[in-house]
């Protein structure tokens, strides 16, 4: 297990690290120089020299990678060249909004296709079943920035309800609340919808397994063989996509944080893009793909912990 | 999506989880490799015909707005700037005076274009990849899987943010983007195909008769995998549509005047008090498409896999 346990975590550091070199790569060899995009093609010959300077543009390209990789490693992004602000604390602040958003809408998400991909799998030949499953089938298909727009149609501007934008932070709860109900009901119902059909899947799976047959055998009335024995076995599979789906999310949401005018970290990695503000860019890629691959070293590892299988072989 | 086991046979995922079709979470926990040899003959099911026919639907707009669409979907006629739905423009118009049927029907030429291409460079580039990670699962396979990890920690809309940053919004660059984006869910399956079909005795008695590691795959791996790659090629365009329809509406994809669903829905934003159709039409299209493509891979893998038939 220990083995196993280690490997995840060397394949977890490998990836991050050849992570950070392909993010390095990828915004640092551009067509054209990064200095007469910041400066402008108006700059003089010396400023652009002395903007090289001031960012370490001028050092060999491997040098330039560890000192922006040691910058990482203390949370020190470095300054942006074009609003002159230091880029990390933007960053935290940003993250955490995302990070509110993306959990509330998981845990609506969790909350809706739990009960409801068991019910469409326990009733699957019955029309009930088939409803869940079509409205989900068709949940999948639309485009989270789609019902945000339509939440904000019905609940901000036609009832009058909700503010169809802008953001408050939790410290305020009664605000906050208000602000991010629209915007999380917009993330969570897409998500709910792929949700349940997996929890349909891998309820279906279990049911056909010898353990819920053997079970059932001893006296127990199908619900309650899948509630005991069941559920906790089609959580695994189940567990791995809400993994998955927050990954997916951490990226997704930047399309929803543009309709609701939320200051995430999406929102500022467009901004950014918007300014060629390429030290932004860079910052707020990286963190996104280190999240991403976190998440899906938990999930693998949570994988490993929980499945019997796994835990054997390992 | 669907769940695939890494190299080192820990579950992972193949692709951003944001459009699905019908999960299968044992994939890759022994089921026969799907073929031609695996087909049964069957009258085509709901799923297939429902999918089929709403993608033939945009195929059908997307040809006839290559030669006719009722009005020039980049021509502004201010005079007729925001009018409701009526008949002589079914789904209205916009702050220019564009008619949005119109429009929808150009915007479909786009999805289509995008979907395809960036389908065909993740099928390209992960399908060969995994091969020969399938049929050299050792040292090369775990190299080529390490390498796919990396990759998938950039989802392809990332991806395309990024390109966008470096070379510029624009069609071609989300095409690009999203096409390497879902190599790895390409990769992953055509492995995993690889995986089962390489312990068949046809493979033993292949490689007994001298046959090289080129021609089994193009002999007997290829046509069996093909399936799996159909259905891959199905949920990797209904993920490209809902992708480009948000780089659009970010404006990092399709560039105006080009009519793009996306776009018309960043278009729509600031009129959502008055004019909510400018968002509900392209919003429709958008979902019909991905909702078309899902229908058709659910329906595809149905046929194709033995274990997904009588859910």
């Amino acid at each position: 297990m220990a083995i196993r346990l280690l490997k995840l975590l060397g394949s977890f550091i490998a990836t991050v690290l050849v992570s950070t070199v392909v993010v390095f790569l990828l915004l640092r060899v551009l067509p054209g120089d990064p200095a007469t995009v910041a400066l402008g093609i108006e700059a003089t010959t010396e400023q652009l020299a002395a903007w090289r300077e001031q960012y370490g543009m001028n050092t060999p390209l491997v040098v330039q990678y560890f000192e922006w990789l040691g910058g990482l490693l203390r949370g020190d992004f470095g300054v942006s060249y074009v609003t002159g602000q230091n880029i990390s604390p933007v960053i935290t602040d940003r993250l955490q909004v995302t990070l509110i958003l993306v959990g509330l809408a998981m845990v609506i998400a969790i909350a809706v296709a739990v009960p409801l991909g068991t019910i469409a799998a326990i009733r699957h030949q019955r029309p009930s079943g088939a409803i869940i499953s079509g409205v989900s089938q068709f949940g999948v298909a639309v485009p989270s920035f789609l019902v945000g727009m339509l939440l904000i149609v019905f609940f901000a501007i036609e009832l009058d309800w909700l503010p169809s934008g802008g953001w408050v932070p939790p410290s305020e709860p009664a605000e906050f609340l208000q602000h991010v109900t629209l915007p999380v009901i917009a993330l969570g119902t897409v998500q709910a919808s792929i949700l349940t059909r997996y929890v349909r899947s891998a309820v279906l799976e279990i049911q056909r397994e010898d353990f819920l047959r053997t079970a059932r055998s001893k006296g127990l009335t199908a619900n309650v063989a899948l509630v005991r024995h069941g559920l906790r076995n089609a959580g695994i599979p189940v567990l791995t996509v809400v993994g998955l789906q927050m990954a997916g999310l951490l990226v997704g949401a930047v399309v929803v944080e543009r309709v609701f005018t939320i200051p995430g970290l999406g929102s500022y990695l467009v901004d950014s893009v918007g300014n060629r503000d390429l030290l932004a860019v860079q910052a707020v890629v990286v963190v996104l793909v280190i999240a991403i691959v976190l998440i899906n070293f938990l999930v693998d590892l949570a994988f490993t912990l929980l499945d019997p299988r796994l835990r054997r072989a390992a | 999506m669907s769940i695939v086991t890494t190299t080192s046979g820990e579950a992972s995922a193949s692709a951003p989880v944001t459009a699905v079709p019908e999960p299968d979470t044992t994939r890759d926990q022994g089921t026969n490799p799907v073929g031609s040899s695996g087909r049964r003959r069957r009258g085509p099911n709901a799923q297939l015909v429902v999918g089929g026919g709403l993608i033939a639907l945009i195929a059908l707009a997307a040809l006839v707005s290559l030669v006719w669409t009722p009005y020039d979907p980049t021509h502004a006629v201010a005079v007729d700037r925001l009018q409701s739905p009526s008949l002589a423009h079914p789904m209205g118009t916009d702050r220019y005076g564009r008619d949005v049927l119109s429009g929808i029907m150009a915007g479909a030429q786009i999805t289509l274009l995008v979907g395809t291409v960036s389908v065909l460079i993740g099928a390209a580039i992960g399908v060969p990849f995994g091969i020969l990670a399938g049929m050299r699962p050792k040292r090369l396979g775990v190299l080529i899987m390490s390498g796919s990890d990396v990759v998938m920690a950039f989802p392809g809309l990332l991806l395309a943010i990024v390109f966008g940053a470096v070379f510029g919004g624009g069609t071609l660059s989300a095409m690009i983007a999203l096409g390497i984006g879902s190599a790895p869910a390409f990769a992953r399956v055509a492995r995993s195909g690889t995986l089962q079909v390489m312990s068949m005795d046809y493979i033993f008695a292949a490689r007994a008769a001298n046959r090289s590691g080129l021609a089994i795959a193009l002999r007997h791996v290829v046509p069996n995998i093909g399936g799996m790659v159909i259905v891959q090629c199905s949920v990797n365009f209904a993920i490209a549509v809902l992708a480009e329809a948000g780089l659009s509406f970010l404006g990092l994809g399709t560039l105006p005047p080009t009519p793009s669903w996306g776009r018309m829905l960043l278009d729509a934003q600031q009129f959502l008090a008055t004019s909510a159709y400018l968002a509900i039409f392209p919003g429709v299209a958008i979902a019909l498409a991905v909702l078309g493509f899902n229908l058709l891979g659910d329906g595809l893998r149905d046929r194709f896999d033995p274990k997904m038939r009588n859910r």
